[in-house]
């Protein structure tokens, strides 16, 4: 695959791309941001190849996983960095539009808050199933764990996400398909 | 998939659509990563400066290690040299009773021992040689 090609197949996926790593960077847009980033350079320059092995995008959401990883690893540099970008950003957040509800607004916030609480294989497996629209098995296939095991945190983070959910407020009064 | 499950796909759905709105486009993701490919290698120039400088330091303060310690061993060498003077002079050291040793070199021939019962063995023979003659 040529830069070209890569290039168009990386801006195709550019939207999941960037909500695969805000769930790897514990929702955090500058983190996630950055490691994008991170990710995408290493893929126009090389150092990541896609073999064709599995789909583009199984292989794109690897390399964002590793590298969220990577960049954990390496906390306190990212963060030392950063530091002069969330300044920078800060004046950048778009307002919510002026026809968006509150209630939505404080119900997706809530739900943010509840995910959040997941241990971090439960949020990856959610992500990839219900935001993804994935299958278990390749989120197993992204996640690099077996499929037993992508099963068990999906079960596990589903229960307990349901739970968290009850107690809740603003999802009580909230229906689905509105 | 169930009741539960359509409300989680529906909330993770409007969590994308939030994303969607709120993200960073592609052309600026892409463009930052230009630049911080062009600027990390001025870091890792800058590093490699830095690293180099310490280097040179490490060299220098060796340098001046070995320095001093290479002239350590020219005392060492001056030490060495009064050693073996005293074991030259060692050789040359003589003992008091040397001079037994040198004695015992000599012949015994220069000095006669005389003893009392000389005069004794002296008579014998002068009566031998008369006996000799009168017969």
């Amino acid at each position: 695959m040529d830069e070209f090609e890569l290039r168009t197949q990386l801006e195709q996926h550019h939207a999941v791309s960037y909500g695969w790593a805000l769930s790897c960077c514990s929702r955090n847009p500058a983190e996630a941001e950055d490691v994008l980033q991170t990710a995408y350079l290493k893929i126009l320059d090389g150092r990541a190849r896609y073999d064709g092995r599995s789909a583009f995008e199984t292989w794109l959401f690897a390399v964002i996983r590793l590298t969220a990883a990577d960049e954990r690893r390496r906390g306190w540099l990212r963060r030392l960095r950063l530091a002069g970008y969330k300044q920078e950003s800060t004046g950048r957040v778009q307002p919510p539009e002026r026809g968006e509800g509150l209630e939505k607004i404080e119900r997706l916030k809530a739900f943010r808050d509840v995910l959040a609480k997941l241990p971090r294989r439960q949020q990856e497996i959610l992500h990839l199933v219900f935001y993804q629209e994935m299958t278990v098995e390749e989120a197993a296939g992204i996640m690099g764990v077996s499929l037993g095991s992508a099963r068990t945190h999906y079960e596990r983070g589903k229960a307990r996400l349901r739970e968290l959910l009850k107690h809740m407020e603003p999802f009580d009064e909230h229906e689905p398909g509105r | 998939m169930n009741q539960d499950d359509n409300k989680l796909s529906d909330l993770f759905r409007e969590l994308r659509d939030e994303d969607a709105q709120r993200g960073p486009s592609f052309d600026r993701v892409v463009r930052r990563a230009a630049n911080r490919s062009k600027v990390e290698p001025r870091v890792a120039l800058l590093w490699l400066q830095v690293g180099m400088s310490a280097a040179f330091v490490v060299v220098l303060c060796v340098t001046i290690f070995v320095f001093h310690h290479v002239k350590k061993p020219q005392i060492s060498t001056v030490a060495e040299g009064v050693d073996t003077q005293k074991w030259a002079a060692l050789s040359n050291w003589s003992a008091p009773t040397d001079g037994l040793l040198a004695m015992s070199g000599n012949s015994w021939g220069n000095s006669t021992i005389t003893t009392p019962t000389d005069s004794w063995l002296q008579n014998n023979a002068n009566e031998s040689d008369s006996s000799q003659t009168s017969m």
